[in-house]
């Protein structure tokens, strides 16, 4: 299966294209803020600084208009399209 | 190839509800009789399965998934059949001269006490084929197909809302006081019914009123999933009712109703007095799990429920059998029963809440079951 290369901070790891991003940040190791794992509690969320994601559900139901305009998207729900560059967000 | 087949075991109990329907009168409480000892001596005796097969083929399972809506279908079309006067399609004679007995002279032999017999029957198996295949559906959100067969499923009962309360509430909220389907301890299956169906309804509604604003669509408009989710039910009440009339538009209520009732006692066990922080994780312990065989195959693997919330994205036959989490005493179908008698309920639930509190609970957790104790 084709995979795409995710950078997160100084670290870069291999997604494979229907992989989530939180899965393969955890399947690295990485201590990815997480909780449902089904699109609803935004615990996962992350700013998408380059790249496109496939989401596998509505973020409408949880994201507000600015975050999504602003790049943020749930690491649970988003799978590659391309390779991409993403980043924590400071705690709010 | 049995770790295919034994997710039909449902396809085959509402098959055997079918032929109920149409051999009438003393048939229907038989066959339910005969489901339900099934369903309970199985899980009683038939042990657990505990198997994680590596499928090759899950396109297999989910066109099994798919089979659940035309077989609701054919059930209720059946059912309203049995308990009208009308030979719709020409139905019964035709099955009659295949099969050489009389369909419908068993059909004027079925008397009222019949009829509401077969309303709990075909209750549950509105709940089992539906509400129970349809949760397994909307939850794959990443698929319109698999949702919209998922609501029209959840519609029989009146909760295609279910696939908003469920996934975007509820598997947020478990085992917290936020969550409407979590009950706090105390709490009888009979409260629960009522609190949960309001509290469900209006939170799915507030849901997807916040999506429509964020999105600039008005409230009352066919962009409304909830309003849409109504509008499913109520063409099939039309339809109930064009079919067997004003009997019909009762016997399909009060079905989905019940269908609805059982939804309800499901989600009161599942989560029955277990407490989460609201910022911390969702873990195998916030569930009741049983792995007994029969649930586990006729619920396609919904009973695997602690792993179902801790990887809530997971499709039903990646689901593992978490032994370690809280276990309930038995299936899905014994528990329920259970839970209609509370001083019962209570007392078997007592030492399992005070072994989840010793050993499984976290301290905040602990803190927490402390408190509402005191209230």
């Amino acid at each position: 299966m084709a995979t795409c290369r995710v950078t997160l901070g100084d670290k870069s790891f291999d997604l494979e294209r229907g992989q989530t991003l939180l899965d393969g940040a955890l399947f690295e190791g990485i201590d990815f803020p997480h909780s449902c794992q089904i699109g609803s509690c935004s615990t996962c969320k992350c700013l998408l600084v380059s790249g496109q994601v496939r989401a596998l559900s509505d973020f409408d139901y949880v994201l507000s208009v600015e975050e999504i305009t602003r790049g943020i998207i749930l690491a649970c729900q988003s799978t590659p399209k391309t390779d991409l560059e993403v980043a924590f967000l400071p705690d709010e | 190839m049995l770790h295919y087949a034994k997710f039909s075991l449902f396809h085959m109990l509402t098959l055997t509800t079918v032929a109920a329907m149409l051999l009438g009168n003393d048939w229907i409480p038989l066959a339910y009789l005969f489901i339900t000892a099934f369903i309970v001596l199985g899980d009683a005796f038939l042990g657990d399965d505990t198997t994680t097969p590596d499928y090759r083929y899950p396109g297999l399972l989910t066109f099994q998934l798919y089979l659940a809506l035309p077989l609701l279908i054919l059930l209720m079309f059946v059912s309203l059949w049995a308990v009208s006067d009308v030979d719709h399609f020409g139905l019964g004679r035709l099955l009659s001269d295949i099969a050489g007995y009389d369909l419908l002279a068993s059909r004027q032999l079925t008397e009222d006490w019949h009829i509401v017999i077969a309303i709990f029957f075909v209750g549950l198996m509105v709940s089992t084929v539906g509400t129970v295949t349809g949760h397994e559906l909307v939850h794959r959100t990443w698929d319109s197909t698999s949702v919209t067969i998922g609501r029209w499923l959840l519609a029989f009962s009146f909760d295609a809302n279910f696939s908003v309360e469920h996934v975007y509430g509820h598997h947020k909220h478990v085992a917290t006081s936020a969550d409407p389907a979590t009950a706090p301890r105390g709490r009888s299956v009979y409260r629960h019914i009522i609190l949960s169906t309001m509290k469900g309804n209006i939170s799915a509604w507030n849901i997807e009123k916040q999506r429509l604003l964020r999105k600039k669509h008005r409230l009352l408009s066919f962009h409304n999933v909830c309003l849409r989710g109504y509008g499913m039910s109520l063409i099939l009440l039309g339809l109930a009712f064009w079919m067997a009339g004003i009997t019909g538009l009762l016997f399909f209520t009060a079905c989905g109703l019940w269908a609805k009732v059982m939804l309800e006692m499901t989600n009161y066990m599942e989560h029955y007095g277990l407490v989460r922080t609201a910022k911390s994780r969702v873990e195998p312990r916030h569930s009741w799990n049983t792995n007994r065989r029969i649930s586990s195959w006729a619920m396609f693997n919904l009973s695997r429920h602690s792993h179902h919330h801790a990887h809530g994205q997971l499709p039903f036959h990646k689901l593992q059998p978490y032994p370690q989490a809280p276990e309930m005493f038995s299936g899905y179908l014994s528990t329920l029963l259970v839970t209609l008698v509370p001083p019962l309920w209570y007392k078997m639930m007592a030492p399992r809440l005070a072994y989840w509190d010793e050993h499984l609970a976290s301290p905040e957790e602990r803190r927490i079951v402390a408190e509402l104790s005191r209230k």
